[in-house]
């Protein structure tokens, strides 16, 4: 093999990586530069007098903890119901032929289709008179009109490949079908059921749009309305914003780094 | 395809249903509570919530009304407003600029409040909002628009403050260095810095959106006729002029006229108040004693956008609620920690006020009384664009003004090259179309 | 219980809560938004007055409409075709084994599971004509006499967009594509190596084809979702520099909030869709991303 064959792809692999990585350094790097620094453009590339100051400010003078904790809350909510109901719904279509399947299958691809943006009044108007806004139920309901549709498509395809021959040996040795389901197909289906968890996090923890119009008592602010609020009314302080950017950041790369076995191989289901 | 006829007529009666169902609970939605009142307020400095967590406390210890607070931020309070009433879910007070509050009147929304300006003193002529013969707003508070400069960077040039559109042209070019320094800061974009900062030098210049028909007594777009647009362009041109001097700005609202500038990037700015000041000494105090106020440059007036901030009372809400709870912030006594929140930004609606011993009790203010000194030294030539084309309340204003009209003329003359024949016949036009639309 | 009841409590009981929910959360309320169209409602006045046709009679004919239509299919197809482009590159780099794959793996998913807001935030920073690292860069590197207003420039906003969406979504494409690659059975690329193919020809011959649906449905699910973008775009830019990145949802989105006419609106947001619709529609005929999978052994 030539030699650029042998490192022609280590270095656009390199090129490609510093593509990605590099907003995620210099996020980092300017988090941890003192607020003085800042002010003075141009900046080095690499420095050794790290200050906490940005994170001292974020974290006491301003109310990002809260605002982290109910991005949380939502999150891990919209996770539960969105397994819960996605799995059972891609079970149902593929181990059962009733009338409407088709429609209802494509009925949850156009639902994806219509801008959130304008779904989210008349949301607004219905979670106005059952006294649901500001809370946690409404919001987490609110995510889950735009995650369900999408895992409901990824269960289904996942289940087609969770052979049926499984669960009827389960059947031919006197297991009922929920037993069926919960001991044989359910292990079978993780990787599937791990990929919903992960979008469902990532359209939760990521939704701008239902928090704005849904969360408007600042308790209840989430993170991304939290954070384009604070830095409206102030000028923009960059360290700051980058530092919470950093701790953002930290939790979805944990679940991402332990999870993401399980996310390959699920995704391999859909194709 | 795959929907036959019956799930379609099926599909079509529910959908109809839908239609109409949120309309049954919106009716239902709102059950009057007297118990309540909602507060949308535009200013959410923590200093300022701390007042009216204390107020909140103390009126529901008087009344068992209990008080919720909303904080939108200045740039959404109106989308807030607005999606809270076409929900049927009104809150009873929102606090901002009476200016923006004329959208609510317009649509007769907002209630007589003759009242509480009387049961809190009264007000002056010129902070009135009056709407179909009553007066829709009570001012609390106002906003001057001027410039601010570094005076140690001006005196290592011997310059001074600029006091004639030449001097400021010729000050910002000999301050600007970029990219490391700007002589000045236009804001050209569709946003409400660059649309005060227009109004403004239209003020400044004498200029003009309408003019008051008196046969048929109404107002009528003038911006594109006669000596109005001689001076429309005029002003056009000269802001490109001095946009030559300052950052390109297509981008910038408030946030970045206070952060380039206390980032020491512009040898001056300008803002709807004293905010700058407050954001310099928080984020780089070493300059705070060299950051002094300017009067922007008169050239046919001295005259000046005046931002007026009121609380508003909406129609269909907990009205006597919210007027007891108004009289009673305006009477307590911490109210004064409110207009000291940001001080010598919120300015109070009263120049009596202003002199008072007890507002002047404040640290930064009294450090800087120079800079209330200047404030009370352009107190008089502050006008709220709905009364500076006559004596009548325009209130065409709200159809262009908060959609940044103005904002788009400086962007279209300074970031697209458009000409200012062009931009100004455009300005104009778009005001006649949502006039038309209007009616 | 009979094995037929029991049959129905089971296609009830998995399917009724997906249903009900979807019902309630998407379905009502998309109902009632495209209902709105036919109303005129301003956000001031809760009162509402049936116009029937007009409010579509007249966003039809607003220039407005069909120039941030166009913007739309722009940012849709820019970012989705950066999106494959990186996706399929980053994948095929990562598709060999190397110490530190679970970590650089990781990487690359990150930016899709960040926020947009921080995405807006850290690109505003990057990109910032007086504060930006990048103009810093190209500047010291003489690539650039002055810096560049990426976000708030005419000519460059739409392309500053494209790339951070390109950035943000591009490794979705490359998981899914990852994982697409690494079920292809090697014994095809031995067969190829045989027949004496070299890497591009197998690439050509084995790969892509391989690969086909796994685009097809990566192009679809991202071309709707870009197409609908609304947060991304207006965190960075609000649409400006004067509506250069104004695209349809950002569109109405102003119409509602800025202009305070819901109708109007509504009647934007159901254009959206139905072009949407239409566009999945003919999508599914030429493509057919529902054809059974294969999945490789």
């Amino acid at each position: 093999m030539s030699r650029l064959q042998l490192y022609g792809p280590f270095a656009l692999l390199l090129v490609v990586l510093v593509l990605v990585a590099f907003p995620f350094y210099w996020m980092v790097l300017s988090s941890f530069t003192p607020k003085e620094a800042l002010f003075r453009p141009p900046y080095r590339f690499f420095r050794l007098d790290f200050s906490l100051g940005n994170y001292r400010e974020l974290l006491f003078a301003t109310e990002f903890v809260r605002y982290f904790a109910n991005s949380l809350i939502a999150a891990v909510g919209a996770i539960v119901l969105n397994v819960v109901a996605a799995t059972l719904a891609g079970y149902g279509l593929t181990r059962f032929a009733f009338p409407g399947k088709k429609t209802f299958a494509f009925g949850t691809l156009f639902s994806y289709m219509f801008p959130p943006m304008l779904m989210a009044i008349p949301l607004y108007i219905l979670f106005s008179a059952l006294q649901m806004r500001n809370t946690y139920t409404g919001l987490i309901l609110a995510h889950m009109a735009i995650s369900l549709p999408l895992n409901i498509w990824l269960m289904w395809q996942y289940f087609q490949i969770v052979p049926q021959s499984l669960e009827e040996a389960a059947w031919v040795s006197g297991a009922s079908r929920l037993r069926a389901l919960r001991q044989v197909c359910l292990p079978s289906a993780r990787p599937g059921i791990l990929s919903v968890a992960i979008f469902s996090f990532a359209l939760s923890w990521n939704d701008f749009t239902f928090a704005f119009l849904l969360q408007t008592d600042r308790h209840m602010f989430t993170l991304p309305v939290g954070l384009a609020n604070f830095v409206e009314q102030t000028g923009v302080h960059w360290g700051m914003v980058m530092a919470a950017a950093v701790l953002v950041s930290v939790p979805t790369f944990l679940l991402v780094f332990f999870l993401q076995r399980y996310l390959l191989s699920g995704l391999r289901a859909t194709g | 395809m795959f929907i036959d006829r019956r799930s379609f007529v099926k599909g079509a009666a529910v959908a109809g249903a839908a239609a109409v169902a949120p309309q049954v609970l919106v009716r239902t939605a709102r059950g009057q509570s007297k118990n309540k009142v909602v507060f949308v307020s535009e200013e959410s400095n923590p200093k300022a919530i701390a007042v009216y967590d204390k107020i909140n406390a103390d009126f529901k210890k008087e009344t068992g009304i209990e008080v919720t607070m909303e904080y939108p931020g200045f740039a959404n309070i109106a989308k807030r407003v607005a999606t809270l009433i076409a929900a049927g879910t009104p809150p009873e007070i929102v606090w901002y600029g009476a200016g923006q509050a004329m959208n609510l009147a317009m649509e007769n929304q907002l209630v007589d409040v003759a009242d509480v300006i009387k049961a809190t003193g009264g007000t002056s002529e010129n902070l009135r909002m009056v709407y179909k013969g009553a007066d829709r707003s009570i001012p609390t508070s106002q906003q001057f628009v001027y410039g601010w400069y570094r005076k140690d960077l001006f005196q290592a040039k011997g310059l001074e403050a600029p006091k004639s559109w030449e001097d400021y042209l010729k000050v910002a070019k000999a301050l600007n260095n970029p990219p490391t320094m700007y002589g000045c800061i236009v804001p050209s974009a569709e946003t409400g810095a660059s649309t005060l900062l227009l109004e403004t030098m239209f003020m400044k210049n004498d200029v003009h959106w309408f003019e008051w028909n008196a046969g048929k007594k109404e107002y009528e777009v003038a911006l594109d006729k006669g000596n109005q647009r001689k001076r429309a362009i005029e002003t056009l041109d000269y802001l490109n002029e001095l946009h030559k001097y300052s950052p390109e700005a297509s981008t910038y609202n408030w946030g970045e006229l206070m952060s380039t500038y206390f980032t020491e990037k512009a040898a001056s700015s300008w803002y709807v108040g004293s905010r700058l000041l407050d954001q310099v000494i928080a984020n780089n105090p070493k300059i705070a004693d060299a950051t002094l106020p300017f009067e922007l440059p008169k050239k046919l007036t001295d005259h000046y956008y005046l931002s007026i901030q009121g609380f508003h009372i909406l129609e269909k809400s907990n009205v006597e609620g919210a007027k007891k709870y108004v009289t009673f912030f305006m009477k307590h006594p911490d109210v004064i920690s409110w207009y000291h929140a940001v001080p010598l930004h919120i300015i109070p609606a009263s120049r009596q006020m202003l002199h008072s011993a007890k507002y002047q009790d404040n640290p930064v203010i009294q450090k800087r009384m120079d800079v209330l000194k200047f404030l009370d030294s352009i107190w008089t030539k502050g006008v709220p664009l709905y009364y500076w084309d006559g004596r009548e309340l325009n209130q065409h204003i709200g159809l262009f003004h908060n959609e940044n009209l103005a904002g788009w003329m400086l962007a279209a003359r300074n970031i697209k090259g458009m000409k200012s024949e062009q931009v100004v016949d455009e300005a104009a036009a778009q005001v006649r179309k949502k006039m038309r639309r209007a009616s | 219980m009979s094995a037929n009841t029991e049959r129905r409590v089971w296609v009830l009981g998995t399917t009724a809560p997906a249903l009900v929910f979807l019902l309630v959360i998407a379905y009502l309320p998309i109902a009632y938004a495209v209902s709105l169209s036919f109303f005129k409602k301003t956000a001031f006045n809760p009162a509402m007055k049936w116009v029937g046709l007009d409010n579509y009679r007249f966003i039809l004919e607003e220039p407005e409409l069909w120039n941030a239509f166009w913007r739309s299919v722009v940012f849709t197809v820019g970012s989705v075709g950066l999106q494959l482009v990186l996706g399929l590159v980053a994948a095929l780099l990562l598709n060999r084994a190397f110490r530190g794959l679970n970590v650089v793996r990781s990487l690359f998913v990150l930016p899709y599971l960040l926020p947009s807001i921080v995405v807006a935030l850290v690109f505003q920073w990057l990109l910032s004509q007086e504060y930006g690292v990048v103009n810093q860069v190209l500047m010291q590197t003489g690539v650039v006499a002055r810096p560049i207003n990426f976000f708030g420039g005419l000519g460059s906003a739409m392309w500053a967009v494209i790339g951070m969406a390109g950035w943000q979504y591009g490794s979705f494409a490359t998981l899914l594509i990852l994982a697409r690659l690494q079920a292809i059975n090697p014994k095809l690329y031995e067969a190829a190596a045989v027949s004496g193919a070299g890497t591009l020809r197998a690439f050509w011959d084995v790969t892509l084809p391989n690969l086909r649906t796994t685009l097809i449905v990566i192009a679809l699910l991202r071309g709707i979702w870009m197409f609908n973008k609304f947060d991304s775009i207006w965190l960075v830019t609000h649409g400006g520099p004067l509506k250069a990145t104004e695209t349809l949802p950002l569109y109405a989105y102003r119409l509602a909030f800025e202009e305070f006419d819901f109708g109007l609106a509504a009647a934007a947001c159901t254009v959206m869709f139905v072009v949407l619709l239409v566009g999945a529609v003919v999508y599914f005929k030429l493509f057919d991303p529902t054809k059974e999978i294969e999945v490789g052994r």
